[in-house]
């Protein structure tokens, strides 16, 4: 063996080496799933490793982001009274380490805090830097949207069936795009480039010392966030049909970057939006405004001028956290300790909710209305299934991190079956004239007497849809039929469709049961209600869905769970564990409208005759409780509440509703604990009662789950509203729906992530959302919570690293504890050592 | 008072209240009434017309009626969709005024009014492509809209001046009747200029750059711009159909134009990815057989396209946020190679019977076209399943009889709804050839786009 053969790698390791690297490059960015069914998801995900102060940073760095939320929008919450001034003053002296730093002076009556709220008020804030073309990143990204159409294009592109890189190597010689961007140099590139996109990776990172290939690539993958995360989803995370014939890899689109940028002639734009250090520039900018003497030495001055974008900007977001959390937290402290009257024996009815933010209004609405009982639970309601409509692909309905179990088919549901077969043959009918329209309109021969002929008719349509929104609604609800008269079958059907056992059945009732705290000797009538938006012609529809069902509405999963619930064997089966569901309750499956507060009961023919009065009774006190929550919500949009239904209809209509704007809190206990707070339609509920969760493995569960779920949506609100250009879509006017997959800004570039600016803005321009990080209340005792997280590596990241804060009730006393960060406890493993603090803490002394 | 003017000055005094309005919703509220009441003032227009007290031209009849109707219901639209924008204001003024031009220019029979109109109108079509802040590629779509009107408008200058010199008045009418009496040479070149002038405005290749890059203009804007501004080009073939006429040679390059820019377009419009530009390349398709209508002499039949043509390219552009999730299982059986043969061979042969029964006229091209679309789209519904099979087929019949009425309702608005034509109706009927050839290839399915060609048409519209 020779000296050389040592140290130049074989080819093998290095290309196991390139697979090693891209594959942990591909984590820069999180999953993006369709448009189809939008599922909220942290942009920053890849850097939760981080505490939560250096991943905004680095994911500026990385993304070319913002670090925080411009300040003009800060000061603008702050005016409206949306954030306390006092609390940003008290955020400011913690961020400059305690009020002894703080009071320091640094000239007359001037301390270093004076200098540091001056810059947070009144200095005039740095300018918004328009965001410059990335040219060979857009490159790509024309090229993956060719690829990754799904149906837009009637001629796909050519040679998809050789993989991603391959195609688009095909392609290229003819790209004159390619050969403006390469030069002269172009044909040559093409003909050196390797055929293979890790052997052309691992080609790229020879320059490239080791220590930063991983960088490099990390780099490259932050400047398609878009179409990465489709490639994620596509590969990790959709069914395998969706790539069928046309794969693609982390490694393609990267060797795709790699050979766009090496062939690009001109320099990459500065893509971090962090400033320079111009802390002399600040200072000076201080000086003035507080009239210090020129030419003198003001030491601490530097402090003041040392804080970036990101510190002013955590200082403002930490504020709102903090008045958040004071004000929120004592309430539940005092409500956990008075004698609450306990509800009523039987309640009416018991409703079950989602414990999506927007439930939480609707909850007290609908307790205002008469004995009701409400809990919170997973809207997908446990069931970890997917269903099958006639005539389209399967539909995942549950958290989108969990692979369906079942396969359900959608059935006519027993009573409906003409309404069923009406809809179906509606459903094709519609499906024919489609396919028609566009092979007509695109054909060359047939475009141009199509366009003639259905052009008044367009003209009609377009009328009717503008002036008459609700009745063109309600008409092509007619043609198309009523779609509910489907509903999931539990048996297996001949088309593949699993069903559910008599066992799984059982054991997916006991866990409503058993995460909720429900008692089994339930009220007459349950509700288990799931929920779903209605937007018209928008391409962030599903963004108002449930997204514990993946973004589709949660109506199948409480169908099939009151099914489940009401079936004779599966009660016996409960029965049998020494706790039976009473014999006369019914559980009847509903599915609430948070656009228009509409709740729709299903499947009432099956409900027996004895409990129709009762059921008219809910249905009434549903409408009164929607039309209460339908004018709180008006308020909140502007608007009249009649309008709600109009908009919901309109197919102009951007903003449907706020959607779970505001959100900020993630409540894990029983109702008692939050029942006479309003909450403001700002917090998840989770039902929890720490009695009969001896071991801790339901509240394993919610936090690991539904949590988790709550700070992917938290994380993307924050984020897209931080930056809404980098980290969310941008302003919808211009948005382009790109191969039925998502949309673009205006003629192209990177597919849109996170959510557009109307959704978390309002009209006047001032955050809607403010950009808070997700505060988790737990009623439990502190040790079983604390042994809880020792167990959950996610847990003790999240909370450890500052991206979801924790505070624990404890059941018996009301005593609030925080969980402290490791950076508060400057150790690693805080989860060790984290100790119990009561509230109020960290006052400034 | 002229007053077909009547409607262009409803639209300016929208942008006089839309100016003084407290806000964006309020102004873009008066900028809607605005479109109603010119709207109004066009349909009491056209019941005067029928009454018989010629109050107005019957182009510009058909394109007030059209452009008011769908500035209206843009409008409309806009009230919710710019909700949350900055400048809804300025958008509001911006539209009516450039709804005002438009108005303007379609109904006026001065030349310098026209020329202003028409000038002012490429402006703030081009500033609305513009119109969100702080984004390169919106200043870029701006800057390549300006320059294709910047040749286009130069033009038509040219062309007006030597007309009016020739005419010596600025009476548009005049000047266009005069036109005949100019030396062969100059009547070519006015025309020429005329049809450049059309080509630019229409996004005709090589001009079509600014339409298909003009993405970044707010949705309710690309929908008044691919169904109202764009048929300036048709209006002004139409309008200036007398000078295209003493100029053969023109009237050919205009056919010559309007097939590749058809068949161009069409291309473009199967191979987008995005919903947008594909309805980009789809417009390109439909200006370019409206000017190969034009150039054909088939007056009336680009009239009822540029129309009907504009409706249904507002529709199909405000609801382009609904091109997002799976489709169904087809629905629909493929054409068999044998029906295709039957559908595309069948029309010929009624093209080619019409020519030698002498019932043909130039406008045969949209007819026979029209006659393989009703075949083709008879054909898939018989094969279609299901009980839908009845109603498709009455709509099929209720569309066509539409159609029919409306190509009836353009030939009685226009003076001289059939022109003359550079070559004879069997010509034109020869036309049909290329159209049902690339039809018969695409319906065939046979194979994938060549790449050299599947390329073009991605880049198609790409800035440089």
């Amino acid at each position: 063996m020779n000296v050389v053969s040592i140290t130049r790698s074989r080819p093998s390791d290095s290309r196991a080496e390139t697979e090693l690297l891209v594959s942990m490059a591909a984590r820069t960015v999180p999953p993006l799933w369709p448009l189809e069914g939008a599922i909220a998801v942290n942009p920053l995900a890849g850097l939760e490793h981080l505490a939560f102060e250096d991943a905004v940073r680095v994911g500026a760095d990385l993304f070319g982001a913002r670090a925080a939320m411009p300040l003009a929008h800060w000061r603008r919450l702050v005016g409206l009274g949306r954030i306390d001034r006092a609390a940003v003053r008290d955020a400011a002296i913690a961020r400059l380490g305690g009020c002894e730093r703080a009071f320091a002076l640094l000239g007359p009556d001037v301390s270093l805090l004076d200098c540091v709220l001056a810059r947070l008020f009144d200095l005039p804030a740095a300018d918004d830097r328009p965001i410059l073309a990335d040219r060979p990143a857009d490159f790509v990204a024309k090229w993956c949207a060719a690829f990754f159409d799904t149906g837009n294009a009637a001629l796909p592109m050519p040679g998809r069936e050789a993989g991603f890189y391959h195609a688009v190597l095909g392609m290229l010689p003819y790209d004159g795009e390619f050969a403006a961007l390469a030069g002269p140099k172009s044909a040559a590139m093409l003909g050196e480039a390797s055929r293979d996109p890790v052997i052309a990776i691992a080609e790229g990172l020879e320059a490239v010392a080791s220590d930063a290939r991983l960088n490099r690539l990390r780099q490259l993958v932050a400047r398609l966030p878009g179409w990465a995360g489709h490639l994620r989803w596509r590969t990790e995370y959709a069914d395998p049909v969706a790539s069928a014939g046309a794969r693609a890899t982390m490694a393609d689109l990267i060797a795709l970057m790699m050979l766009a940028e090496h062939a690009t002639t001109s320099v990459t734009p500065q893509r971090s939006l962090l400033r320079p250090d111009d802390h002399a520039e600040t200072a000076a900018a201080i000086a003035r405004h507080f009239d210090f003497a020129q030419g003198e030495d003001y030491p601490l001055l530097a402090a003041a001028a040392r804080l970036d974008d990101a510190d002013l900007g955590l200082i403002f977001q930490v504020a709102a956290e903090h008045s958040f959390r004071d004000t929120i937290v004592p309430t539940l402290s005092t409500a956990c300790t008075d004698q609450a009257p306990s509800p009523s024996e039987r309640p009416d009815a018991q409703l079950v909710f989602c414990i999506d933010v927007r439930s939480e209004p609707f909850r007290r609405a609908i307790e205002a209305q008469g004995d009701y009982e409400t809990f919170g639970y997973a809207g997908f309601f446990g069931l970890p299934i997917a269903v099958h409509p006639p005539h389209r692909g399967r539909v995942r309905q549950l958290p989108v991190l969990v692979a369906p179990q079942h396969d359900l088919a959608l059935a006519p549901v027993a009573g409906a079956e003409a309404a069923a077969a009406a809809s179906m043959r509606a459903e094709r009918r519609a499906a024919g004239a489609c396919d028609l329209f566009d092979a007509m309109k695109g054909g060359a021969a047939t475009g141009f007497a199509t366009a003639e002929a259905t052009g008044p008719l367009g003209g009609v349509l377009m009328l009717t849809k503008t002036l008459l929104p609700s009745a063109a609604k309600r008409l092509a609800r007619r043609w198309s039929g009523d779609a509910a008269a489907l509903a999931p079958a539990l048996g297996a059907d001949d088309q593949g469709c699993g069903g559910l056992s008599l066992a799984e059945q059982t054991a997916y009732a006991r866990a409503l049961f058993a995460l909720t705290g429900m008692p089994r000797a339930a009220a007459r009538l349950v509700v288990l209600a799931g929920h779903r938006g209605q937007a018209v012609n928008n391409p962030y529809g599903s963004a108002l869905d449930c997204g514990a069902c993946a973004g589709n509405g949660g109506g199948p999963n409480a169908r099939a769970l009151a099914g489940i619930l009401n079936a004779p064997a599966v009660r016996g089966a409960l029965a049998a564990d020494g706790e039976a569901i009473a014999p006369d309750c019914w559980f009847i499956a509903a599915e609430h409208d948070t656009t228009t507060d509409e709740v729709t009961l299903f499947d009432l023919q099956l409900a027996p005759p004895s409990h129709r009065a009762a059921l008219d009774r809910l249905r009434a006190d549903l409408a009164r409780a929607g039309q209460v929550n339908r004018a709180r919500r008006a308020t909140a949009l502007g608007r009249a509440a009649a309008d709600l239904a109009v908009g919901a209809a309109h197919w102009g209509e951007v903003r449907p509703e706020w959607g779970l704007a505001g959100n900020a809190a993630f409540i894990v206990g029983p109702r008692a604990l939050t029942r006479d707070v309003d909450l403001g339609g700002r917090a998840f509920l989770h039902s929890y009662d720490w009695r009969i969760d001896a071991d801790g493995e339901a509240l394993a569960t919610i936090l690991t789950a539904p949590m988790v779920v709550a700070q992917w949506i938290n994380c993307q609100y924050l984020f897209s509203t931080l930056d809404n250009r980098r980290y969310g879509a941008g302003d919808k006017i211009v948005h382009n729906a790109v191969g039925r997959i998502g949309v673009l800004r205006g003629n192209g570039g990177d597919l849109c992530v996170g959510l557009p600016m109307q959704s978390l803005f309002e009209d006047e321009g001032a955050p809607a959302h403010v950009p808070q990080r997700l505060l988790t209340i737990v009623h439990a005792p502190f040790d079983r919570v604390a042994a809880v997280i020792e167990g959950q590596a996610v847990l003790r990241r999240l909370f450890g690293n500052g991206w979801v804060q924790l505070v624990t009730i404890d059941p018996q006393t009301g005593a609030a504890s925080r969980w402290r960060t490791d950076a508060e406890l400057g150790a690693p493993m805080a989860f060790a050592t984290s100790t119990r603090l009561t509230f109020p803490m960290e006052q400034p002394s | 008072m002229d007053l077909a003017l009547l409607p262009a000055l409803a639209a300016l005094a929208a942008v006089i209240v839309a100016r003084a309005s407290r806000n964006g919703a309020r102004a873009l509220a008066a900028a809607q009434a605005g479109a109603v009441l010119a709207f109004a003032i066009g349909l009491a227009l056209a019941i005067a017309d029928g009454a018989g007290w010629r109050a107005i031209d019957g182009l510009a009849l058909a394109l007030i009626l059209l452009t008011s109707f769908v500035a209206a219901i843009v409008l409309g639209f806009s009230r919710r969709y710019l909700r949350a924008d900055g400048d809804a204001q300025g958008f509001a003024m911006r539209v009516s005024l450039l709804i005002a031009t438009v108005l303007g220019l379609v109904a006026t029979g001065n030349a310098l009014l026209f020329a202003g109109a028409w000038l002012a109108s490429g402006l703030l079509l081009a500033s609305l492509i513009g119109h969100v802040g702080g984004w390169d590629a919106a200043r870029a779509a701006r800057r390549r809209a300006l320059q294709a009107f910047l040749i286009g408008d130069a033009a038509l200058m040219a062309a007006l001046l030597g007309l009016a010199a020739h005419a010596d008045s600025l009476d548009l009418e005049t000047m266009i009747a005069a036109a005949p009496a100019l030396p062969p040479a100059a009547a070519a070149g006015v025309a020429l200029l005329v049809l450049v002038a059309a080509m630019a405005r229409s996004a005709l290749p090589p001009f079509s750059g600014w339409l298909l890059g003009s993405m970044t203009a707010p949705t309710p804007v690309s929908a008044l711009m691919h169904a109202g501004l764009v048929n300036a080009g048709g209006f002004l073939l139409i309008r200036f159909a007398p000078v295209l006429e003493a100029a053969p040679l023109v009237q050919g390059a205009a056919i010559a134009a309007g097939l590749a820019a058809a068949l161009w377009g069409t291309g473009i419009l199967l191979v987008r990815p995005d919903i947008k530009r594909a309805l980009a390349g789809s417009t390109v398709a439909q200006m370019g057989f409206m000017v190969l209508s034009c150039g054909m002499g088939a007056y009336a039949a680009a009239l009822w396209h540029l129309v009907a043509h504009g409706l249904f390219k507002a529709w199909l552009f405000l609801g382009s946020g609904s091109a997002i999730g799976g489709r169904s299982a087809p629905a629909l059986l493929p054409l068999p190679a044998l029906g295709i043969a039957a559908i595309a061979l069948a029309t010929l042969a009624i093209g080619l019977a019409l020519g030698m029964m002498g019932l043909a006229t130039v406008a045969v091209l949209p007819l026979l076209l029209a006659i393989a679309t009703a075949l083709a789209t008879l054909w898939a519904v018989a094969g279609m399943s299901g009980g839908g099979r009845l109603p498709a087929a009455l709509l099929v019949g209720g569309l066509l009889a539409v159609h029919a009425g409306g190509l009836w309702l353009t030939s009685a608005l226009l003076a001289r709804p059939l022109g003359e034509g550079p070559a004879g109706p069997l010509v034109a009927a020869a036309i049909a050839v290329p159209f049902l050839g690339v039809w018969a290839w695409q319906a065939a399915r046979a194979r994938p786009l060549p790449p050299p060609l599947y390329v073009r048409l991605l880049n198609a519209g790409n800035a440089r």
